[in-house]
């Protein structure tokens, strides 16, 4: 039964967030669903606190923290995957490899992700990162550390990699 | 049951990040995802056998939870390390921070070239996937890529996304 109500939940959550992406304001895609589905998320703990046993509750919980990432995951796909756009584009008709190639040429790629980068807030009006901006690629960068990606323009070693870096992304 | 996944859990990281990421094989994406499916399918297989053993309202409901956590831990996990590796919008950030320091224009070509990296290889990637069929020079979705951009499609309607690129 309790299952049930976590599809519910989730629906609501899901519709909500729909509404959400339609009305002005501030706030991109993510966090627009991260203060829907948060709430919602808030009232389906009420619910398993006083109408579910501790191990329902639970899994009631569980399994819609992680239905609400796999939709985060497939929506942040939808509006940013380089696949998806090619598939979207191929959905029109069949198209050449050079057509694709035009359509998504490099130079409009970076423009999109600098653009989408300004929409969110983490280039400033004045063309820099904004603090935002700073915090998220100090984030990443810790990241790349933990899971040993190199990191560009950079030597592996640990010290010169941390020298090579703009001063303001240090950590 | 959860005393054991709890376990297992904090073992399956701490190898990874004592022992596996200093492997070069852990550096390549079917590598780190087979790392995270084969024990996570061995996870759901023991949950399923659990229930089918002790079958009560309370283990289904162990058993929810600990396939859950699970899937909640290797989807955040995989979308962390795949984040960190690819890295395209945040090396352009670094970009524009290093040319505000050193006064100069930022230099956003290597960018540019890794984008048509990333396009090439994406179009392989969806053919091996079999979701775009590429005759020659002209490329078109097979029945399977035309579900599945159709699905993809209406979840973009849905949340009314924009796409720029």
């Amino acid at each position: 039964m309790e299952i049930l109500w976590v599809v519910a939940y989730l629906a609501a959550a899901i519709v909500g967030h729909a509404i959400a992406m339609r009305l002005s304001g501030r706030g991109d895609s993510v966090t627009r669903f991260a203060m829907v589905g948060g709430f919602i998320g808030l009232g389906l703990s009420v619910h398993a606190l006083f109408f579910d046993s501790l191990p329902c509750g639970g899994a009631a919980l569980v399994v819609y923290a992680f239905a609400c990432e796999l939709y985060v995951f497939l929506f942040t796909l939808v509006g940013t995957s380089v696949s998806v756009g090619i598939l979207l584009k191929l959905a029109n008709g069949p198209h050449s490899r050079s057509e694709i190639a035009a359509l998504y040429d490099a130079p409009s790629m970076v423009r999109g992700r600098v653009e989408r980068m300004r929409a969110v807030g983490l280039l400033g009006k004045d063309g820099f990162p904004s603090s935002q901006g700073k915090r998220l690629v100090a984030l990443f960068l810790t990241l790349k550390r933990i899971f040993r990606h190199p990191i560009p323009g950079c030597s592996s070693d640990r010290k010169e990699t941390a020298s090579a870096l703009p001063h303001s992304f240090r950590i | 049951m959860l005393a054991v996944f709890g376990f297992y859990l904090g073992a399956h990281l701490t190898l990874y990040l004592v022992l596996c990421r200093h492997l070069a094989a852990f550096q390549r994406e079917r590598v780190i995802f087979l790392y995270h499916a084969l024990p996570a399918a061995c996870v759901a297989a023991l949950c399923a056998a659990a229930v089918l053993d002790w079958p009560s309202v309370d283990t289904l409901a162990q058993a929810v939870i600990v396939v859950g956590i699970q899937g909640i831990y290797s989807l955040s996990f995989l979308e962390l390390w795949s984040l960190s590796q690819i890295g395209y919008s945040l090396g352009i950030l670094m970009a524009f921070e290093a040319g505000r320091q050193s006064g100069d224009t930022p230099d956003l070509r290597p960018f540019e070239a890794m984008g048509e990296q990333k396009k090439a290889g994406r179009i392989e990637g969806l053919t091996r996937l079999g979701l775009v069929n590429a005759e020659g020079q002209t490329l078109q979705l097979t029945p399977l890529g035309k579900i599945g951009t159709a699905a993809l499609r209406a979840l973009g309607w849905w949340i009314n996304l924009r796409r720029t690129v």
